[in-house]
C-alpha cells in the first residue's frame, strides 16, 4: 500500500515546493509593481512594507515626464544596431572558423573566448580614450560599435560550436550544386542555425539593452543617455523617490520582455545547442 | 594541428593582418587632429556645465541660472548635463582630461579640487573672484596650494544633531549642550523605549565619519583633525584612541537594526519617531513633507573639552571650470556670474534647498528658524572644517568606514582596529 500512497503524494510535494518557489521568485517583481503605485510620502511616513494606503499611476507620469520616453528611445537605438551587428559579423565569423581550414582557426577563437574574461572595468580607460582619439566619443555610434565589439567574442563562440554540428553532406551537396561560400553560408548555414541566432539574439538584447556600465563610460549627454543610466538619475544623492525609480524599472523591462515572449519558444530550445552531441 | 599547415596563404594572412594593424593605425593618427581642433579652436560659444544635482527643483534651479546668465551674455549658448552624483564622481577624473571636456561643473572645496588643481587641470578663476562678499575662510577654501582661485562657492551646510520638536515635547526632554548631557539625554530616551542614536550603515557606511569628525574637533581641536587628515600625525596617536573611548560610551545607545538599514530606511525611521536623534546635514529633511520639515530642529554637537575652541563642519559646494574648456571666456563670465548674491539667491529660490548662500552678501530666498540656527553656528565657530572625505579623499574615507564600522562591532578592539587604520591609510596614501 506504502508504495502507491507515496506515488499518489509525489505530485503534491512538487507542485506545493515549485508553487512556493515561484511566489518567491515573482515576490520582488510584484513588491515593485505595488511600490510604482504608492505615493512617495505615503512610502516615506509607513516604509517599503507597510500596505498601501492608496494607489495611482502619478509615479509612471512622473518618470515619463522626466524624460524616459526619450532614453527608452535611445536604448532602441543603440540595442538594435548592436544586435543585427553582433549576429551578423559572429555568425559570419564563426562559419568561417568551423567549416574553413583557416590557420590559427584555434588559436583565433581561444583569444576571442579569453578576450571575453577579460573584465571590463579594466577596458574602461583604454577604451574611452580609443573612442576620443577616433571622434566617436559621446556619440551613440561609438557606443554601438565598442557593444558590438566587446560581445563578438562569447557570440562567435556559441555559434562556431552550433555550426560545427551541422553535417558536412549537406554544405558539400550545396557546394556540388554550384554555390558560392558565402552562398553556402546565406541558403544553408544561416537558416539551420536559426534557432541558436534567435536565442543569442535574445540574450545580446538583454544584455545591451541593460548595460550600464559601457554607456555611462562612453556618453556624457544627458539627451543621448540610455534608460539604465537615465533610471540612475532619478536617484537623488541622499533620497530617491522609490516609486518613480519602481516606475520606470517597470516601463524599462516592457522592451525586453516582449523580445524575450516573442523569442521564447527559440530560446529554449536554444539552450539545448550542442548538448546532444 | 592548424599550425603546421601554416604555408604560404597562412604567412600572406598574417602579412594581411598587419597591414590591417598599421592601417588601423594610420587611420588613429590621420583622425587625431580633427577632435582637437574642433574642441581647442577657442572660439566655441557653447558652454556647457555639468551637473550633479539630480532632483527635480535643482534641475530646474539650474537651468534658470543658465537662462539668466543668457540674459547677460547672449553670445554664449549654455546648455545644462545632469549626471547622477555617483557616476559624476566616478567622471569627473576622464571628465577634465578629455579633448573637449564640460566647461564648467559643480564641485566642492577641499582636497580633491585642490589636487586637480595641481594637475593643472583646472582654470584659474582669480579675475572673476569677487574681492568681498566670501569670508576669509572661504576664499581660503577656493584657492589652490599657489594662491589661484580655482573654486567659486556658491552655498554651504551645516552638520548637526537634528531631531523633531514635536517628538521631544511629546518625549519632555530637551536639547543638551554637553557630552554628559547628551549621554544622559540618550540615556534617559532608551528609558523610554526609544532608540536614542540614528546611525543607519549599509549604504552610507560615510556616515561613521561625521561622529569620527566631531569627536576629534571637540576633543583634539581642527587643528590636530586637519593634521591627521593630511598624514602629519598617525591614527595610533593616543589622542585619537580617547576619541574612541569618548565615542564607546554613545554606542550602547546606537539604533542597533542600523547597520542593515539604507540611509533612506534610516531617515524614514526617524521621521517616525523610532530613532530620536540622527548626526547629519539639513539635507535629511529635503524629501520629507511640509509639516515634518516645519518640526526639524537641531542642536549643536555637544561640547566635551570647554579649553578647546569649537569648530563646526560646514561643507561648501560651488563650480570650478576645466583648463582644456573651448570656450574659457564663457566660464569665467559664468563663473562670475555665480558668485553674484542676485545669482545664488535664484538657485536657493527655485531649489529650496535648505543650504545657506556662500556669498554672505546674499540672503536666503526661503528663510526660516532652522535655517538661521545653522548660519549663526557656523558665523559663530572659531573654525570650519569640511568634511571627512572632502577634508581628505575617498581613499581615506574608506580606510575610516572599514575602521569605524570595525569598531561598532567590536568596540573592545580599538587598539588593534586604530594600527590596521593607520596602515590603511598610509598605504591609501602611497607610502
Amino acid at each position: 500500500m506504502t508504495p502507491t500512497k507515496a506515488a499518489r503524494l509525489r505530485p503534491w510535494l512538487f507542485h506545493t515546493a515549485m508553487g512556493t518557489l515561484a511566489a518567491l521568485w515573482l515576490l520582488p517583481l510584484a513588491l515593485v509593481l505595488v511600490t510604482s503605485l504608492r505615493t512617495f510620502d505615503d512610502l516615506a511616513a509607513r516604509g517599503l512594507a507597510s500596505l498601501p494606503t492608496g494607489l495611482t499611476f502619478d509615479s509612471y507620469r512622473q518618470a515619463l515626464g522626466a524624460g524616459e520616453w526619450r532614453a527608452i528611445g535611445n536604448s532602441l537605438l543603440i540595442t538594435v544596431p548592436v544586435v543585427v551587428a553582433t549576429l551578423v559579423l559572429a555568425s559570419m565569423a564563426a562559419y568561417a572558423l568551423a567549416r574553413h581550414r583557416i590557420p590559427f582557426r584555434r588559436t583565433l577563437l581561444l583569444l576571442m573566448l579569453a578576450g571575453n574574461l577579460l573584465p571590463a572595468q579594466l577596458l574602461l580607460i583604454p577604451v574611452l580614450k580609443l573612442t576620443e582619439r577616433f571622434g566617436v566619443f559621446d556619440s551613440r555610434i561609438g557606443v554601438i560599435v565598442v557593444l558590438t565589439a566587446v560581445g563578438l567574442g562569447f557570440y562567435t563562440f556559441v555559434l562556431h560550436g552550433f555550426m560545427r554540428g551541422i553535417p558536412h553532406e549537406i554544405t558539400q551537396a550545396a557546394k556540388i550544386d554550384g554555390a558560392t561560400t558565402f552562398g553556402v553560408y546565406l541558403r544553408i548555414v544561416l537558416p539551420l542555425t536559426k534557432p541558436a541566432l534567435a536565442a543569442l539574439g535574445s540574450l545580446a538584447f538583454t544584455w545591451t539593452f541593460n548595460d550600464l556600465l559601457w554607456a555611462i563610460t562612453l556618453l556624457r549627454d544627458e539627451t543621448k543617455l540610455p534608460v539604465t543610466p537615465a533610471i540612475l538619475g532619478m536617484q537623488g544623492q541622499y533620497f530617491s523617490s522609490w516609486n518613480v525609480i519602481a516606475a520606470a524599472t517597470v516601463l524599462a523591462a516592457i522592451p525586453t520582455v516582449i523580445v524575450f515572449l516573442r523569442f521564447q519558444r527559440y530560446f529554449i530550445s536554444g539552450l539545448l545547442i550542442g548538448s546532444a552531441k | 594541428m592548424s599550425h603546421l599547415t601554416v604555408n604560404r596563404r597562412g604567412f600572406l594572412a598574417g602579412l594581411g593582418a598587419l597591414g590591417m594593424t598599421s592601417a588601423l593605425g594610420a587611420c588613429a593618427t590621420s583622425t587625431t587632429p580633427a577632435p582637437a581642433a574642433s574642441g581647442s579652436g577657442a572660439t566655441s560659444k557653447a558652454l556647457t556645465l555639468k551637473s550633479r544635482e539630480t532632483s527635480d527643483k535643482s534641475r530646474k534651479a539650474m537651468q534658470a541660472l543658465l537662462d539668466e546668465f543668457l540674459k547677460t551674455n547672449p553670445q554664449y549658448k549654455p546648455s545644462l548635463n545632469t549626471m547622477e552624483a555617483a557616476a559624476f564622481q566616478q567622471q569627473i577624473r576622464a571628465d577634465l582630461t578629455l579633448a573637449t571636456p564640460p566647461d564648467v561643473l559643480t564641485w566642492f572645496a577641499g582636497e580633491i579640487a585642490s589636487d586637480f588643481a595641481g594637475q593643472g587641470l583646472l582654470l584659474d578663476a582669480t579675475s572673476v573672484f569677487p574681492t568681498d562678499g566670501y569670508s576669509p575662510q572661504f576664499a581660503a577654501l577656493s584657492a589652490d596650494a599657489s594662491g589661484k582661485k580655482i573654486f567659486i562657492p556658491t552655498n554651504y551646510y551645516w552638520w548637526g544633531m537634528f531631531y523633531r520638536t514635536s517628538h521631544f515635547e511629546k518625549w519632555g526632554v530637551s536639547e543638551p549642550k554637553t557630552w554628559d548631557e547628551f549621554i544622559a539625554l540618550c540615556k534617559s530616551l532608551k528609558g523610554k523605549g526609544v532608540s536614542p542614536l540614528a546611525l543607519p550603515l549599509a549604504d552610507a557606511a560615510w556616515l561613521t565619519a561625521s561622529w569620527f569628525d566631531y569627536l576629534n574637533l571637540r576633543i583634539n581641536g581642527a587643528a590636530f583633525h586637519r593634521a591627521l587628515l593630511a598624514g602629519q600625525e598617525s591614527y595610533e596617536d593616543p589622542r585619537v584612541a580617547k576619541v574612541l573611548d569618548v565615542w564607546r560610551e554613545a554606542l550602547p545607545y546606537l539604533d542597533p537594526a542600523g547597520k542593515g538599514l539604507s540611509f533612506q530606511e534610516g531617515s524614514a525611521k526617524w521621521q517616525q519617531g523610532k530613532d530620536a536623534i540622527f548626526l547629519c546635514g539639513p539635507f535629511l529633511a529635503d524629501a520629507m513633507p511640509a509639516e515634518v520639515k516645519a518640526d526639524v530642529n537641531f542642536f549643536q554637537f555637544p561640547i566635551i573639552d570647554p579649553a578647546v575652541p569649537v569648530a563646526e563642519e560646514a561643507p561648501l559646494d560651488g563650480f570650478i571650470a576645466s583648463a582644456h574648456t573651448a570656450n574659457p571666456d564663457g566660464a569665467l563670465a559664468f563663473l562670475k556670474y555665480a558668485a553674484t548674491p542676485a545669482a545664488q539667491e535664484l538657485y536657493l529660490k527655485i531649489s529650496e534647498n535648505t543650504l545657506i548662500p556662500a556669498n554672505g552678501q546674499a540672503k536666503s530666498p526661503h528663510p526660516t528658524p532652522l535655517l538661521e540656527k545653522g548660519r549663526t553656528m557656523v558665523a559663530a565657530a572659531a573654525d570650519v572644517t569640511q568634511f571627512f572625505n572632502r577634508d581628505s579623499n575617498d581613499d581615506q574615507l574608506n580606510a575610516l568606514t572599514t575602521a569605524l564600522v570595525r569598531f561598532i562591532d567590536k568596540p573592545g578592539e580599538a587598539a588593534g582596529i586604530l594600527k590596521q587604520w593607520q596602515s590603511d591609510s598610509a598605504k591609501a596614501r602611497g607610502n
